[in-house]
């Protein structure tokens, strides 16, 4: 069994990743939680009945140690700058779309984060409402609440860019 | 922009995650969790042994004072107040680890289920600081007083005890209730507010 689990944990290590990186800036908060989402899947395996993907599973068990886990609040200094924020100020590098984005999503709620990250990673809505417990006509409205926010942020960064 | 289009582009590059190694995963499962609930067993665990000593120092009380027989009642009532705080730390911890926290359920339960959970065992501890140390200061308090030719009833009959008792208790008991609250608040008191913030966001209708 402990083969099989390090197998797929091997094979959807990226879902812990994006996870943790979503949340924790801290590169210790980082591995502690890394630890804590392997020991709590393990923990977990044994129930793990195959009824949802893997990759579901993971989700779940990444999300709830991560959003249950004390993280410490200290300002980020590996992820981009948090000059971004400002939209008064022009940015003094063209980063790349794809590295924005990421900004944007990381500067939402912690809940409107996860809805869009499963819709970007290819989940339906009622997925979404099965991994957060939100039903699904609110999941349908946070997730175009969020996307709207998201758009917003990504078009006033592009008209302060020099 | 194509939100799609990046998204997958940043899965390649920022978001790839670095190659895990089967040594890597086995060695993190050697480790002990160091989730807040964990924590919290901690405390329960901390406070157990220090009642497990307590009651030892109660025992070792009892044997000293075997030759004076008027203070065998109040080292019997330490002793029985001990036990009765080992049943109840015993149970406690064993009531917490019968009521594990599901990791795969949906997010909404789980943190519901983590806040409860931690925040009833912190109400355990602020209600445990009003019992436990007054009670531990009278008990101590009449044991000091007790002598041969002065019972407990004639302590409790002098004015002159009474008065420091009841503002040493007025004094005490606040006191303990505030550091158990002031460790509780400094331990839990950002998760808890963590937790309560993203529950009531997935709560809210829309």
């Amino acid at each position: 069994m402990e083969k099989e689990f390090v197998q797929l944990v091997q094979q959807n290590a990226g879902i812990i990743h994006k996870v943790i990186h979503l949340y924790v800036d801290h590169p210790e908060d980082r591995r502690d939680l890394y630890q804590e989402v392997l020991l709590q899947a393990w923990k977990s395996y044994a129930g793990f009945k195959g009824e949802a993907a893997f990759s579901t599973w993971l989700y779940r068990i990444s999300l709830n140690t991560v959003l249950t886990f004390r993280r410490r609040q200290r300002i980020p200094t590996s992820e981009l700058n948090s000059q971004y924020d400002r939209a008064s100020e022009p940015l003094r590098h063209s980063p790349e779309d794809s590295e924005l984005l990421w900004l944007a999503i990381k500067q939402l709620n912690e809940i409107d984060r996860v809805i869009i990250t499963l819709h970007l990673d290819g989940y339906d809505n009622e997925e979404i409402a099965e991994v957060t417990g939100l039903n699904k006509n609110n999941t349908t409205v946070r997730l175009h609440r969020a996307k709207q926010n998201v758009v917003q942020r990504l078009k006033n960064w592009s008209s302060t860019k020099i | 922009m194509d939100l799609q289009q990046e998204w997958n582009k940043l899965q390649e590059t920022n978001l790839a995650a670095p190659p895990l190694s089967e040594i890597e995963i086995l060695e993190a499962l050697q480790h002990g969790s160091r989730a807040p609930l964990a924590g919290v067993k901690r405390v329960i665990r901390f406070r157990l042994y220090a009642v497990i000593v307590y009651l030892l120092l109660a025992l070792g009380f009892m044997w000293y004072n075997w030759n004076a027989p008027e203070k065998l009642p109040i080292a019997l009532c330490i002793l029985l107040y001990y036990s009765l705080a080992l049943l109840f730390s015993g149970w406690q911890l064993w009531h917490l680890q019968q009521k594990a926290v599901v990791m795969d359920g949906d997010l909404l339960h789980t943190l519901q289920a983590y806040h409860k959970i931690v925040n009833n065992n912190i109400r355990i501890d602020a209600i445990l600081g009003w019992f436990i140390y007054p009670m531990s200061f009278a008990l101590g308090f009449f044991y000091m007083l007790v002598r041969p030719d002065r019972g407990i009833v004639d302590i409790l009959q002098t004015q002159s005890f009474m008065l420091p008792l009841l503002l040493g208790m007025v004094v005490v008991t606040p006191l303990f209730w505030w550091f158990t609250k002031l460790v509780n608040r400094r331990l839990f008191g950002d998760l808890l507010a963590q937790l309560e913030e993203n529950i009531n966001f997935l709560t809210e209708q829309e």
